[in-house]
């Protein structure tokens, strides 16, 4: 004779059984309709803390200038991100459809690296050289709006090294020279001068 | 006893100094031949080291020697030193003559050196050393000299003298060279540091020629050195990426007399590509009638005109069919005229279709010794024309003749910035936009010159125009005016 509680015991087990087989039945189901997420690529997270205004130095490719603008971005705390989260915002502006300096699409700024007391590297993407318009003006825009717009920003940088694909390239695209370290203070002053259509 | 102090005897006073410079001898301070090096070759790398001189023999690191050649590690214990390059060991005593490498036991031409935790390995019989520390295969070593040739690296060359009118001297390499090319009066010397050049069957080679009379091979403190002598003067040309490298007899015009002249020359002969021209012997009357005009070498060209890209290297595509190399060509050739239209005597530096280097464009530039040194090039972006400086700032000449390659033009940027305002000037008095900027670009930071970069663009929004020969010949003009507006401030410089 089987005792009453033990009936009791394997009833319920077979009750919780019966149920959760039911319940992952339907949570397979449910999957199976959601839709197939895209895997994201390099998607940084975005930028948390408090927007700020900063001075993007931005190129027109006619008249061939240089102009500073604000801009309002949210910006994290890390100095380096900072760094790499002002050079993202100018980028944008460039790969907008009606950008008035255009960048190759893909064009992105890979790192920026504080490395010495007083020296940034900038490491653009492949995109962003390989497929860059070719010119003495054309290149130097890209490359002073980079420098200058970093310097004005990101307070104690007076050199700055660009990198593409983290190892150095002669030229961007034929003409700026990549090899040297671009002093702040000669980009500025190459930076007014390109304000003005003389 | 109280201290008296008596003047030194004479004695005393000669035997001190003496006494003293005993000592400093008896330290044994070794011998350092800082002008000696020695060069290595390898398929990777080619570099030059320093020698250093104990007791009599020359000896280098073996570590900085393997160092660009592969992974290298060395511990030291006690008196010996232990190295590992890539997978292979080797073990050195310090004061002994005899190492140990993979098992075998090598003798070496002196005591192997252990300074400071460096090891110093003799020179002579380098090349055993280096074939059995790396296990590679073939390694020669030109003792004398000092090259050190580690694997397949050798460049060699052929020397013909084409009996063309004029005859013309061709040396014909395995690989791109980039020689350095100094004049002297009656030579001319291509002096090769970075190549592997081996020696060519006979060192010397005389010729059937007036002009060219022989070439000379001769290596030594790890450079080789090929001498040309010549009675009138040479023009060197590269062809081919740097595997040709032809000279031929500098065309006889009045051209090549001094700018500062108020005589206006002939519109000399179209020049070869990557054209230098390089003096004879200042003796020579009859090449062109003027042997002063020799005296100076190179220094007869007031202009050197770079036009940019050429060859592989198409520039900027203006256009589906217009590469930028071919309106930089375009634009050179009509500033050529335009220049010497004014009486300055001016070089192309490319005037076919070739490839150069930037580093060739700046050492031809160099051997010029021009007075202002222009490259063009073209674009489609922007209108009219801008004219660069170089982005450095400027900078004394604290070097006397030898100026560092990467700011070359420091002492320079003053008047090229003079230069390139008043050839802005003169461009917009003929109605042309002009405007004035620095960029970082090659190769003006290493010319030994005033170094202007000119960008042209279309006068308008018309992409044809770019190319429009009135176009072309207004913005010649233009640069040449402003040129000429300035030439006793370059002509000073020189």
């Amino acid at each position: 004779m089987i005792p009453r509680h033990l009936k009791i015991g394997v009833a319920v087990l077979l009750a919780a059984v019966l149920g959760l087989s039911g319940y992952m039945w339907r949570l397979k189901r449910h999957a199976a309709r959601a839709p197939l997420a895209v895997e994201p690529g390099h998607v940084a997270p975005p930028p948390t803390g408090p927007k700020e205004q900063v001075t993007l130095y931005v190129a027109y490719d006619d008249p061939g200038i240089l102009v500073s603008r604000g801009a309002s971005i949210a910006l994290p705390q890390g100095r380096q991100e900072r760094a790499q989260e002002v050079l993202q915002a100018l980028l944008a502006r460039y790969l907008e459809e009606d950008s008035s300096h255009p960048l190759p699409a893909g064009s992105e700024i890979r790192n920026v690296y504080l490395v010495d007391p007083g020296m940034a590297v900038i490491d653009a993407n492949a995109a962003l050289a390989d497929r860059h318009r070719s010119g003495v003006l054309v290149e130097e825009l890209t490359v002073i709006s980079l420098v200058q717009t970093l310097s004005a920003n990101v307070p104690g940088i007076n050199r700055v090294k660009i990198l593409v694909d983290g190892k150095e390239r002669e030229t961007l695209a034929g003409h700026a020279d990549l090899t040297n370290l671009f002093d702040t203070a000669n980009v500025q002053q190459v930076a007014e001068r390109l304000k003005a259509v003389q | 006893m109280p201290w008296i102090k008596r003047p030194w005897t004479l004695r005393q006073r000669v035997a001190i100094p003496v006494a003293l410079a005993v000592a400093w001898a008896s330290l044994g301070y070794p011998a350092v031949a800082e002008d000696k090096r020695i060069t290595i070759f390898s398929p990777l790398t080619g570099f030059s080291l320093p020698v250093t001189e104990r007791d009599g023999h020359d000896y280098v690191g073996l570590v900085e020697v393997l160092e660009p050649l592969g992974t290298v590690a060395a511990t030291k214990d006690g008196a010996k030193w232990k190295l590992r390059f890539e997978r292979r060991d080797a073990e050195f005593v310090s004061g002994q003559t005899e190492a140990r490498i993979e098992g075998k036991t090598l003798t070496l031409a002196a005591q192997f050196r252990l300074e400071s935790g460096r090891g110093l390995v003799p020179v002579s019989g380098l090349g055993a050393l280096i074939q059995e520390v790396t296990g590679t295969k073939p390694v020669v070593f030109h003792e004398d000299s000092r090259r050190l040739f580690v694997g397949k690296v050798a460049v060699r060359f052929t020397e013909e003298l084409r009996k063309d009118s004029p005859p013309v001297l061709v040396l014909t390499f395995t690989s791109p060279v980039s020689p350095t090319i100094a004049s002297e009066p009656g030579r001319v010397r291509l002096t090769f540091t970075r190549e592997p050049i081996m020696p060519p069957p006979a060192a010397y080679s005389k010729f059937e020629d007036p002009v060219i009379v022989s070439a000379q091979y001769e290596e030594g403190n790890g450079v080789a050195v090929l001498t040309v002598t010549t009675s009138a003067p040479l023009l060197a040309s590269f062809s081919n990426e740097g595997r040709t490298l032809t000279l031929s007899r500098a065309p006889q015009t009045r051209a090549s007399l001094p700018a500062v002249s108020a005589t206006v020359p002939e519109a000399g002969t179209p020049l070869a590509s990557g054209t230098v021209q390089v003096p004879a012997a200042a003796s020579n009357g009859t090449a062109t009638g003027a042997a002063p005009a020799f005296d100076s070498g190179l220094r007869h060209f007031f202009a050197v005109i770079d036009a940019g890209h050429g060859g592989e290297e198409r520039g900027a595509g203006l256009s589906n069919e217009l590469p930028e190399k071919d309106v930089c060509l375009s634009f050179a050739r009509h500033l050529l005229k335009e220049l010497q239209s004014r009486g300055i005597s001016a070089l192309i530096l490319r005037d076919a279709d070739v490839t150069l280097t930037l580093e060739q464009r700046a050492s031809l530039a160099n051997s010029a010794h021009p007075a202002i040194y222009i490259a063009l090039h073209a674009a489609a972006e922007g209108r009219g024309v801008r004219i660069y400086t170089s982005l450095m700032p400027y900078s004394a000449n604290a070097n006397g003749p030898f100026q560092p390659w990467e700011v070359a033009q420091a002492p320079y940027v003053r008047t090229a910035v003079l230069a390139a305002a008043s050839v802005a000037a003169e461009l917009r008095k003929h109605q042309i936009r002009a405007r004035v900027l620095s960029a970082p670009l090659r190769p003006l930071n290493n010319v030994i010159a005033p170094a202007l970069a000119i960008e042209v663009s279309s006068p308008d929004e018309d992409l044809p125009d770019l190319v429009a020969p009135n176009y072309q010949q207004s913005v010649a003009s233009g640069v040449a005016d402003g040129v000429v507006n300035v030439r006793a401030q370059l002509e000073a410089g020189r």
